[in-house]
């Protein structure tokens, strides 16, 4: 190999693209030719540059990652002081894109707070009713709204945008006081409504008479850069070119490349907007809102003191329960009339309610109350604007009447009420004790189904939410995660997690937590034989053992066809339903047990295993 | 709001499903990838994780025009550098405030305050010597390194021959070796 030829393949070399042959010999020549090798050394030393950088590397992943399958616009992501601006979201995007905006207050009006004919309220009361995650579907829920990403918000660019994750579903009743609304018609603002609001699902009720609502509006026009423009239309306003010139003048028209701007006794004029650095508007129009805001025009034909409590749904609050079981070590072992063992472990159990708030507001000492069940959603039928989630209008109703929610169950639900009030920031988690119990008595089982593994024994507890056992309350779905001491006097560490359904008192519950370690299972066919016309007998040697120091019971689960009409095992067997075998085997410490069954079925009907008389 | 494609009206739901599937795997695969290619080209991880994540979720909202001919990963490739861009063209387009310290963010954080300042002045020389680099040669140095295309996927991504990727990547390494040299006991360690 020459000179020329290995220069060629050199950066191939460094970057191992390179077959071992052609290696082999880019290596021989290396070894004898100084040049080659500065080379090669200069190379690394670049690319030995480029790594350090990249070993800075402190972004995540899965940070990334996580905003990138959602509809829904991409996730802030806090950043330090100092750092260039970036488009954040997408009105900052879209501020960026035709150039920077600046309000110029007019001296000679200030600055408009609430136009005339406009009361504000004063908050006196808040609740917060979240729902439970309902089941699992294939569905995509529709999240909140939300402006399309790419271009400025305006009303008609709002729909729902589809998300895969539930998005989180509240009712809020927001209760608050006018000190003047004056006889007769008047507009009443109430702002600090969520983001995600469902507009067609408010509701507003005076609880005196005389006070009668003509006309509701939800305005999420807010003041972004198109909206401002768009009501300068035949209006006057100034513009700075290339940092240099300014042009004041009648704003004719403008689209996403040209504003056409007529100065006063001249002709039109089209300004490229990549030129424009700033546009100078004399006040804020009116109409434009900084933030969400419900507008009512009301008739008070009664004092001029009101109390109203408005009721909506909204998206972006969410719940879930999570369960921590601590294992306090404390263990009881039965020995069974069968000569089985059962292993009995005590626990304290300590539930919590994970709030999350994504709506877009801080709710100030709100009542919190966490509703365990699955409420009926109904989705949309096509991408109607009117068609967001809702729940059945007359349910809203209902429920914002039932003054203050006190009761545990309504309907078909549950209900948990945190005895004190309590304040929910945007974007904040926020964990709620929701019971405690301790001296659970949870029986340990090992299960072995040959069927999902033919070699691991799934280690189960089992409880009943009763009182006798101190518990006895509905508990929410939600995770559950285990803690045990390795001995009595260490700490306890986290040893396994499982999930649990919704489960009402006084019925089992079972947590699911991972595989025996010293247990090990075999399973083999032994023979499979057709006796006659659609009729089949099959032989299985199931082989368990253990490797504690004590005794174990495993229970075996197997499926059979439904059609099983005769079962021989050299083990007691039961059919707890039909098409389903167990059976309890005890396998002594560093030992082995045997089950061998025979299992005959058909195609046709007759006795089966376990079907009543 | 604007209707997005749908094929799955006419077509097959499960065969598009999985497609969706493997091109939901491919985009995580490539994260890093992008990400460190980003880094590169923009010397920071804020800016570049979150020049990533636009690209990515740009990629994914665009799934359905991914036809399945080419390489999965090469496609994600052109959209994060036709996202970077355009990134780039708006900000020359738009007043922005300057960087303030760029190296700042990417100090290094360590317990001997010595060890740490030399590392901070060689994070410093890198960055700077990366940003001095004709954008060409940045942009294929930084595509090779990003660990994730070979010299030929790289000519795909930019639409040149693979001779002259490698050219870029040749001239862009020599120089930064030529910058960096005074630091050759660090870089080598």
């Amino acid at each position: 190999m020459n000179c020329t030829t290995c220069r060629d393949l050199l950066l191939d070399y460094l970057y191992g693209e390179l077959d071992e042959a052609r290696r082999g010999e880019v290596e021989a020549h290396l070894a004898s030719c100084d040049d080659c090798r500065t080379e090669l050394e200069t190379l690394s030393l670049g690319r030995a540059a480029v790594r350090t950088q990249l070993q800075h590397d402190r972004g995540d992943n899965n940070a990334v990652l996580a905003g990138v399958f959602d509809q829904a616009p991409p996730q802030r992501r806090r950043r330090p002081a100092g750092w260039l601006l970036v488009p954040l979201a997408t009105a900052a995007a879209a501020i960026l894109a035709i150039g920077l905006w600046v309000y110029l207050p007019d001296p000679a009006s200030p600055a408009k707070a609430a136009p005339m004919g406009e009361v504000k309220l004063v908050r006196k009361d808040l609740s917060l009713t979240i729902f439970s995650t309902p089941p699992q579907t294939t569905t995509a829920y529709p999240g909140p709204l939300s402006p399309d990403r790419n271009k400025p918000w305006r009303l008609g660019q709002w729909g729902p945008g589809y998300v895969h994750g539930w998005p989180g579903l509240a009712l809020v009743r927001d209760e608050r006081a006018i000190a003047n609304l004056k006889a007769g018609t008047s507009t009443v603002r109430f702002d600090g409504v969520p983001t995600a609001i469902l507009p067609t699902s408010v509701r507003l009720d005076s609880d005196r008479d005389g006070v009668q609502v003509l006309e509701q509006n939800y305005q999420y026009d807010l003041a972004t850069a198109s909206a401002v423009l768009e009501r300068y239309i035949d209006r006057t306003l100034t513009v700075r070119v290339d940092q240099a010139q300014d042009v004041t003048g009648k704003l004719l028209s403008y689209d996403d490349r040209f504003l056409v701007l007529q100065p006063s006794g001249e002709g039109p004029r089209s300004i490229d907007r990549s030129a424009v650095t700033s546009v100078s508007f004399p006040d804020l129009p009116e109409g434009l809102l900084t933030r969400p805001t419900l507008m009512w025009r009301v008739d008070n034909r009664g004092a001029a003191r009101q109390d109203l409590t408005v009721a909506y749904l909204t998206y972006g609050l969410q719940w879930r329960a999570d369960y921590v079981v601590k294992l306090s070590g404390r263990q009881e072992t039965v020995a069974t009339d069968e000569g089985h063992r059962e292993i009995y472990d005590y626990a304290d159990l300590a539930g919590y309610a994970t709030v999350t708030n994504n709506s877009g507001v801080t709710f100030e000492e709100a009542q919190l109350k966490l509703m365990a069940g699955d409420v009926r959603v109904i989705l949309p039928s096509g991408r109607r604007l009117s068609g967001y989630l809702e729940t059945d209008g007359a349910w809203v109703q209902e429920q914002a009447q039932l003054g203050g929610f006190e009761q545990k169950s309504f309907f078909e639900y549950h209900l948990y009420t945190l005895g004190r009030k309590t304040t929910i920031r945007e974007a904040e988690t926020k964990q709620i004790e929701l019971m405690t119990a301790a001296g659970v008595k949870m029986k340990r089982r090992y299960i072995y189904r040959p069927q999902r593994s033919d070699r691991l024994v799934q280690v189960v507890s089992e409880l009943i939410n009763e009182e006798a056992n101190q518990l006895g309350k509905p508990l929410p779905k939600g995770t559950v995660r285990l803690w045990a001491r390795p001995d009595p006097e260490s700490d306890p560490l986290y040893a396994a997690s499982s999930q649990i359904d919704h489960t009402p008192k006084d019925e089992k519950l079972t947590f699911t937590w991972g595989h025996a370690f010293d247990l090990v299972g075999e399973a083999r066919s032994l023979s499979k034989r057709k006796l006659g016309d659609a009729h089949w007998r099959e032989t299985w040697r199931y082989k368990l053992r253990n490797h504690k120091d004590h005794a174990v019971s495993v229970t075996l689960v197997r499926d059979v066809p439904p059609t099983t009409y005769d079962v021989q095992a050299n083990h007691p067997w039961r059919a707890p339903r039909v098409g389903l075998i167990e059976i309890d085997v005890t396998v002594q410490p560093g030992g082995e047990a045997v089950v061998e069954w025979t299992h005959t079925y058909n195609h046709l009907s007759g006795r089966w295993v376990g079907r009543p008389n | 709001v604007k209707e997005p494609t749908r094929p799955a009206d006419t077509g097959d739901t499960a065969t598009h499903a999985a497609a969706a599937q493997s091109l939901r795997a491919a985009i995580e695969d490539a994260c890093q990838g992008v990400r460190w290619y980003l880094l590169g080209m923009c010397g920071n991880w804020h800016e570049a994780d979150e020049a990533a994540q636009q690209a990515l979720a740009k990629a994914w909202a665009r799934r359905e025009q991914f036809d399945g001919r080419s390489d999965a990963r090469t496609w994600i490739f052109a959209i994060a550098r036709n996202h970077w861009l355009d990134e780039m063209r708006k900000r020359k387009r738009a007043p922005r405030t300057e960087p303030v310290e760029t190296v700042a963010d990417n100090l290094s954080v360590t317990d001997d305050p010595a060890a740490g300042l030399e590392q901070d002045e060689l994070a410093r020389a890198v960055a700077e010597a990366m940003a001095s680099l004709p954008a060409e040669q940045r942009e294929a140095v930084s595509l090779r390194e990003s660990g994730a295309l070979t010299f030929a996927e790289i000519a795909r991504t930019l639409d040149v021959p693979v001779a002259t990727v490698k050219s870029r990547v040749r001239a862009g390494l020599a120089r930064l070796a030529e910058k960096l040299r005074p630091y050759h006991r660090e870089l080598s360690s």
